[in-house]
């Protein structure tokens, strides 16, 4: 298929969301009421005090904030999706399309990333300048390294997500699996608590895994947490495990396909 | 010219785990590696040729599905051979998908939260349709099933026939060759079945569209397909025209009559009585007798409130299949062709 049929069906999302206009004001509401009291949070554990590991509680709040505001378009709903076609059989429906399965889920994400969550953030964000006392980034180059690590974060977030769809081909329901996954996303991420404030056993952890690319990655880079070269050796990590979670979620997609095709199930 | 559709001996066998019965059964089950084999599509073999219409009828649970899911290579066959329009359906699943359309009866293909103009608009560029066929095919489709009125309803607040309208439209929007229908009117009121017969029958004639109109239900495609299969259990029981299969497996129409007294006793020239219950009577009688006759004969005699006809139905058609052939259906359902119905 061609480009103009992804581009059509990246767009379909954003329509979609249109359609529950009440859900898109919730959205914001939500988003908004986190942020306050991650302020409240922040400003009551700081107490007072100086910087912790070289970050003031400015720093600190911006940090959660914008941890927030990018969490919007960093989270996946595609795998709720795939639960969908899986259980109740549609998935058929795409198999006899002319378009690749795993890239239709891509133009939809990203249409959802941008098109739908986009202006949900861009509000967030604009709430926020007001009424917050947002940071600005470490330097002019820690703000362009930063929203180069902000795509590459939703596209690591794209990956993982559609890895945990992929369970729904074997078990047809995902709510376990996905609650681990959520679980360990969240504090991995460094997406609630920075993983500097984790012990050093857990950070070792996360330094294996995946998720620190969705939040503490690029945010760390926004509040010069990670500067000069590091910057560069986080973004390589980022586009590694692109290229990691990309060929696993193709040969397990592959396995799924052959499920349904071969074994019919 | 070569045929639309080949199936060779198609068959499909689905393998389950053997489920033990109660607790320490389903730890067993857990741990070992039994299977139960189905064989849901066992055997099958026909030809379909470009531009006929052909109703695949069969209980639920009788294969059509599946043999569908092979036919657009959706499904990979146990054994056997397929072909569609000259390509073998699982391995070329997506060259194919350009030229054939389905509409699967249960699932939608459409998008559920959209206002339906917008799933064609989706489809139009996911199928590259140019912008003159999109709109030939958008005004001809209006014309028989009136689908302007539905365009800007989003397609979860469309009536079951309303949504399987545009079903239809989706899944001929590009022109296909084939157009395989799974149980497409499933549930809907005698209105809504009478649009989408038109439909199909008007893609059918007037663009030459090969149409496999799989149905559990015979009445609904005897008006439309002149060659039935019917499938059960995985076995073609019969192929050929439906003429062919009233005269052969079955011959007999039934007339209900209410009576408005309870006579003690009833005859009808022709026809022979072959239930009673109170006021209510079962005639069977011969297809080459005429109703009419029949029922003026009744009503001379007696004092009638009510009538109906009653067709024999697919599982009655497929119990005389059955009775009239007493070696394996196997045997039977070799190759395509006009009347395979008998031994």
């Amino acid at each position: 298929m061609n480009l103009r049929g992804y581009l059509k069906l990246a767009q379909a999302p954003f329509q979609m969301r249109l359609a529950y206009r009440t859900a898109v004001l919730l959205d914001c509401l939500g988003v908004i009421l986190r942020i306050y009291l991650l302020k409240v949070f922040w400003t009551a554990v700081y107490g007072g005090g100086g910087a912790v590991e070289g970050i003031n509680l400015p720093m600190m709040v911006t940090y959660a904030t914008l941890a927030s505001i990018q969490g919007i378009v960093t989270t996946s709903y595609v795998h709720w999706g795939m639960q969908r076609r899986v259980r109740d059989g549609s998935i058929v429906i795409d198999l006899i399309r002319p378009y690749g399965f795993l890239r239709s889920l891509l133009a939809s994400s990203v249409g959802n990333s941008f098109l739908a969550d986009g202006p949900v953030a861009v509000f967030a964000l604009a709430v926020s300048l007001l009424f917050i006392n947002l940071q600005p980034p470490a330097s002019l180059a820690a703000g362009l390294a930063y929203l180069a690590s902000l795509i590459l974060a939703i596209a690591v977030g794209f990956f993982l997500y559609v890895l945990v769809g992929l369970v729904a081909f074997w078990t047809l329901e995902l709510f376990g699996f996905n609650n681990i996954f959520e679980f360990l996303s969240l504090f991995l991420s460094g997406g609630l608590i920075p993983l500097w404030f984790l012990p050093p056993w857990v950070r070792r952890i996360a330094e294996l895994l995946p998720f620190q690319s969705l939040a503490h990655l690029p945010l760390s880079i926004y509040i010069g947490k990670i500067e000069g070269a590091a910057i560069w050796m986080a973004l390589l990590k980022q586009v590694a495990w692109i290229g990691v979670l990309s060929a696993i979620v193709w040969l397990i997609w592959k396995a799924a396909e052959r499920k349904v095709i071969v074994q019919g199930g | 010219m070569a045929p639309m559709i080949v199936a060779q001996e198609l068959y499909r066998e689905f393998r389950t785990p053997k489920r033990h019965p109660g607790f320490l059964g389903s730890i067993r089950t857990l741990f070992t590696r039994e299977y139960n084999v189905v064989r849901a599509v066992d055997h099958v073999s026909f030809s379909i040729e470009r531009g006929e219409l052909v109703g695949y009828i069969g209980p639920n649970g009788a294969g059509k599905s599946t043999t569908i899911k092979m036919l657009t290579g959706v499904l990979v066959p146990t054994s056997g051979y397929v072909e569609t329009g000259g390509l073998v359906p699982h391995k070329h699943r997506q060259e194919l998908a350009c030229r054939i359309g389905a509409v699967f009866g249960q699932r939608s293909q459409l998008w559920w939260d959209l206002p339906l103009i917008e799933s064609f608009r989706i489809l139009k560029e996911v199928y590259r349709v140019p912008d003159e066929t999109y709109e030939r095919n958008m005004r001809t489709f209006n014309e028989l099933v009136g689908l302007d009125e539905l365009l800007n309803t989003p397609v979860r607040q469309l009536s079951l026939g309303q949504r399987m309208r545009g079903e239809m439209a989706a899944a001929l929007l590009h022109d296909p060759e084939i157009v395989f229908l799974d149980e497409p009117l499933i549930g809907l009121d005698v209105v809504a079945k009478e649009h989408m017969r038109r439909f199909i029958a008007e893609i059918n004639r007037e663009r030459g569209v090969t149409v496999i109109l799989a149905s559990n239900d015979m009445s609904d495609v005897e008006w439309l397909c002149k060659r039935i299969i019917i499938i059960d259990k995985g076995r073609i029981l019969y192929d050929g025209t439906i003429e062919e299969l009233k005269r052969r497996h079955a011959p007999y129409r039934t007339l209900v009559v209410h009576f408005g007294e309870d006579y003690p006793e009833i005859r009808a020239e022709g026809a022979e009585l072959v239930r009673r219950d109170g006021t209510r009577a079962w005639f069977r009688f011969d297809r080459t007798v005429n109703p009419q006759r029949l029922i003026a004969d009744l009503s001379e005699r007696y004092l009638i409130t009510d009538l109906s006809l009653a067709e024999p139905t697919l599982e009655e058609v497929i119990r005389g299949i059955y009775e009239a052939t007493p070696t394996s259906p196997r045997a039977r359902s070799s190759r395509g062709g006009e009347g395979k119905g008998e031994p």
